[in-house]
Parts: structure tokens; C-alpha cells; sequence
């Protein structure tokens, strides 16, 4: 069936959606993170997690695991598979996610390259906005190695620690 | 010029089969597979010691060479569309990564490469489909490390899914 203009429109509010989760727990803003999720929303995360978790329960757990010495993050999404009905959408997605962290030894860092799937039952509300109702997240690889982490880089790395990267300033001034 | 909304449409289709493309080998999805490429789509891969073959045949090399395969990733970006009435020319860079088993138990061969695809497209009763695919390798990268067994069977286990159901999301 040929695409819609509605379709694509659609399409964009999904992608925001899911766009929110990864700007979410990449810039550690975790309103944005929260607001991917539908109320009773769940995440499921395969050879991880034993039970699937709410999101909130999720966002605690990613800040207790990883932000004492996390350094940077990007989940980098791509190749979204889509198929709506109506209200309902189910959505298969690649990640490539980059992340930094403290290394074991000084002016180290310890860089972690996973590569997986967010497959996502979506729905969209009253209010227009689509939001994820279940997520399943699959690893595809994980491979971690240690770099050198020294100035000018780690100075750089670590000031967007300090950023709020709000939305509304591209300059990332401060929240 | 502006574009149109047509243009727009244009665009998401011919990604659709892009898409396609990636998802069917990385998800071992082949009938979707068939929703990337046209009946008689060719494929070459200038460079790389293999003729250009019909997209049909590479998809039953592709069965085949995945069967050892662990799992694969082919992430596309910054499509340059080109689309002149029912032909288009897409220009798509591609990172890849891909998991194969060594000799040693828990010990993994990663490949890591950057590719450039690039599509001649044409409109059918069925869609946008590609019609030719030139896949020009830009870097390849191959290492082995150790996998914990839970890792790799949490890995295993996605490889045999099918992602595109509800049910198959619902573990």
C-alpha cells in the first residue's frame, strides 16, 4: 500500500519517540527519558535483566550502575522497521551504542561498542504523542577495550558532563 | 527547488527498501528480503574478488554464510537521493559489524567495516524497489576477543527470533 502524508507524520512522531529514549540516557536528562514511556510501560532486556522492569525502575538502575564513573554515551538508532495500525505500532530498530567510563588505570578510559536491537510495541494517545508500551532490548556484540584518556580529548569528554544539553539551548548552557 | 510532498513520499519508500535490505540479513528476515529489490536486481561489489550476481543469488549466499554467523549489524545513514519520475539514484554510507565463531570456544571474531551502497531505484506496481546495487567496501577491521557464555547465549538467542511479531517481543 503506498505511503501517506498521515503515514509519514506518523512516522516522524514515532521517531521522536524514540529519539527521546536515546537523548534521554545519552544526555542523562531523564524527564526526556520517561516521557518515552506510556503509563504500565515495561523494558525487557535479554540475558540481562531476569524480569522486565519499569522504566523508572530502568532509569534507577542505569544511574546506579554506571554513573559514578561514566564519562559519555551515544546510542546512535538507524534502519527503524515500522508497522502501524491505527493506535498501535510495533517498531524494530538498530542501535550502535558508544560508551565511555573511568579507566582502572589513571588517564585511561575503559570504551565499551555494543551493537542491538530495540524492538517496541508503541501506542499513541489521546494527545497525539506516541510512546513505547513494551521495549525489548537485544544485544547483537558488546567488545570493550581501554584507550588513552588524556587532554585536550578528556578535557573535552569530560565538560559534557557538566552541560545540561537543554532541548532548548543548542549551545548547551546549564540547566 | 523545494520539495514536494510527493518528493517526500518518494523518499520514504525508496528508504523502506533500504531498510529492507539490512533488516533481512541482520534478522535473517528473507521475505523481506523481496520488498528491498526489483525481480531482476543485480548486485556488484567492485574490488572484493566476486562478480556481480543477481540480488537473488547473493541472498542465497547470504542464507548460507549465516548460517555460522553470529550476528550483524549493517547501520545506513546520509542517503543522497536523487529521483528523476519512476528512477532514482541513492547514495548511502553503511557501518557494519558482524560476530562469527573462532575455534576456541567463547572466543569471537568481530569484523568491522564502512561501505558505501549505491542504488539505482525504480518505481513498480509494488513499490520502490532497487534495481542495481554497487556495495564499495571503505574499510574493513577484524579482531577476536572473549565472550562471557551468558553474552553470547543472550546473543544467540535474538539471532533466532523472529522481531517482527509482537509474540517474538514478548520474552
Amino acid at each position: 500500500m503506498a505511503l501517506t502524508i498521515a503515514a509519514l507524520l506518523a512516522r516522524a512522531a514515532i521517531h521522536d519517540c524514540l529519539n527521546r529514549y536515546a537523548q534521554g540516557v545519552d544526555q542523562r536528562n531523564w524527564p526526556l527519558f520517561l516521557s518515552a514511556f506510556a503509563p504500565g510501560a515495561v523494558v525487557v532486556v535479554q540475558g540481562y535483566l531476569a524480569a522486565p522492569i519499569t522504566p523508572e525502575g530502568f532509569a534507577a538502575l542505569l544511574r546506579d550502575t554506571f554513573d559514578h564513573n561514566r564519562l559519555s554515551g551515544q546510542h546512535l538508532l538507524g534502519n527503524t522497521a515500522l508497522a502501524v495500525e491505527g493506535a498501535r505500532a510495533h517498531a524494530v530498530t538498530e542501535f550502535l551504542a558508544t560508551t565511555l567510563e573511568e579507566g582502572a588505570a589513571p588517564a585511561t578510559a575503559a570504551r565499551q561498542i555494543t551493537a542491538g536491537l530495540y524492538v517496541d510495541d508503541l501506542v499513541c494517545g489521546d494527545d497525539g504523542h506516541w510512546r513505547i508500551a513494551r521495549r525489548t532490548l537485544a544485544r547483537k556484540s558488546s567488545n570493550e577495550d581501554q584507550l588513552p584518556f588524556l587532554p585536550p580529548v578528556a578535557d573535552a569528554v569530560r565538560a559534557t558532563l557538566r552541560a545540561g544539553w537543554p532541548l532548548a539551548s543548542p549551545t548547551g548552557t546549564p540547566a | 527547488m523545494s520539495l514536494t510532498e510527493q518528493e517526500l513520499l518518494d523518499r520514504a519508500e525508496i528508504t523502506d527498501a533500504l531498510v529492507a535490505y539490512c533488516q533481512a540479513q541482520d534478522q535473517n528476515a528473507w521475505p523481506l528480503y523481496a520488498r528491498a529489490f526489483t525481480a531482476d536486481a543485480t548486485i556488484a561489489f567492485p574490488g572484493m574478488g566476486m562478480e556481480p550476481m543477481a540480488a537473488s543469488v547473493f541472498r542465497d549466499f547470504l542464507i548460507r554464510f549465516n548460517e555460522t554467523r553470529l550476528s550483524g549489524q549493517h547501520l545506513i545513514g546520509n542517503s543522497w537521493f536523487e529521483i528523476s519520475g519512476d528512477e532514482a539514484c541513492v547514495v548511502s554510507e553503511a557501518i557494519y559489524i558482524t560476530l562469527h565463531p573462532t575455534d576456541t570456544p567463547g572466543r569471537i571474531r568481530r569484523v568491522r567495516g564502512n561501505a558505501l551502497y549505491t542504488d539505482r531505484c525504480r518505481r513498480t506496481a509494488e513499490g520502490w524497489r532497487i534495481a542495481e546495487r554497487v556495495i564499495a567496501q571503505k574499510n574493513v577491521e577484524v579482531d577476536e576477543g572473549d565472550y562471557d557464555p551468558a553474552l553470547l547465549e543472550a546473543i544467540r538467542a535474538a539471532a533466532a527470533t523472529d522481531w517482527f511479531t509482537s509474540a517474538g517481543a514478548g520474552q
